[in-house]
């Protein structure tokens, strides 16, 4: 084998590298989603709403399965981060001990779906 | 301490009984046989008086023991993305969730947080999750279970030291400025009660 030879293998392989780099670096973008994010309300004696505190929400969908839990902060505001795009059910546990609250919602290829304020009662 | 309280309960409470057997029943009590490899032959109210205590530290044993309960140490690092900002601690909150009793300490944007976390009949030991909020920011749920990646969740960097009961957020965890949030306007949604399905 002389040096030129050489040389081309050492760039065919250099290329290979860097294409299955460019491969990987694609994949790990893509594996991010969107971020889910909602509000959960409640309603006193008075019909006042009122924010739902440190509730925990998840996604569940048959292909992804049950996703972490997030919790609603003081805002009642809840934030799910990377989700990929595809219809879910929406779960709110609310009450200990007991199924969860549920609502449908799809997940757009958006930065961002922002669901409706949720009436938990 | 508490085990030491029930095996004395457990030796003197039969006591009584087996003192009213010796006053009023003839002591014809005969307890004989092998337990625990030896051969044990007792008679009178002092055979009673042992199976007394049989019974009782049976009772003892058989109850559920409740979980075990043993103190974590989460420690990471928190900055304020876009902003630029040294985390301001007095916007800082870190709760443990579902809550419970936890001690957490910081400054610039470092985090000590005292975990309590249940140990399973696996072994392994079932953790809360971390929720951390910054005004103006949005918040960060944590599954400190998890090691990997879960969808749901940020991306992070979740060290376990098992037998020091430590857990390190390896990277900076930057939170981000939040964003209007943007609902269609309609009145709040109805949600339905989830139906569990028992496959049979």
């Amino acid at each position: 084998m002389n040096t030129k030879s050489t040389t081309n293998w050492i760039r065919r392989i250099n290329i290979v590298l860097l294409v299955s780099l460019l491969l990987i670096f694609i994949g790990t973008t893509s594996a991010q989603g969107a971020t889910v994010r909602g509000r959960l309300d409640r309603r006193d004696g008075h019909g006042r709403f009122y924010r739902a505190t440190y509730v925990s929400v998840t996604l569940n969908n048959p292909r992804m399965g049950r996703s972490s839990p997030a919790y609603s902060g003081g805002d009642g505001m809840y934030y799910l981060y990377n989700v990929p795009p595809g219809d879910y059910q929406l779960e709110i546990w609310a009450y200990p001990g007991r199924p969860p609250l549920t609502i449908n919602i799809r997940v757009n290829d958006q930065p961002y779906t922002d669901i409706d304020p949720i009436l938990i009662q | 301490m508490n085990d030491l309280v029930h095996i004395a309960f457990g030796i003197l409470l039969p006591l009584g009984p087996a003192y009213v057997l010796y006053k009023l029943l003839p002591s014809t009590a005969n307890v004989s046989g092998p337990f625990k490899g030896l051969n044990i032959q007792l008679s009178g109210a002092f055979g009673g008086y042992f199976l007394l205590t049989l019974l009782v530290f049976g009772f003892l044993a058989s109850r559920p023991r409740p979980q075990a309960e043993e103190m974590w140490v989460v420690t990471g690092r928190i900055d304020c993305q876009q902003s630029g900002n040294p985390v301001d601690i007095n916007q800082l909150k870190l709760s443990i969730l579902p809550p419970k009793h936890s001690h957490s300490t910081g400054s610039d944007g470092t985090f000590i947080v005292r975990v309590p976390a249940e140990r399973l009949a696996s072994g392994d030991a079932d953790l809360p999750t971390l929720l951390i909020e910054h005004t103006g920011h949005e918040p960060v749920s944590i599954n400190l279970n998890e090691e990997g990646f879960e969808y749901g969740q940020v991306e992070k960097k979740l060290r376990k030291d098992k037998e020091n009961r430590k857990i390190f957020l390896g990277e900076t965890f930057s939170l981000k400025r939040t964003t209007p949030y943007q609902p269609t306007g309609a009145p709040h949604q109805p949600a339905a009660h989830a139906v569990l399905e028992v496959n049979q």
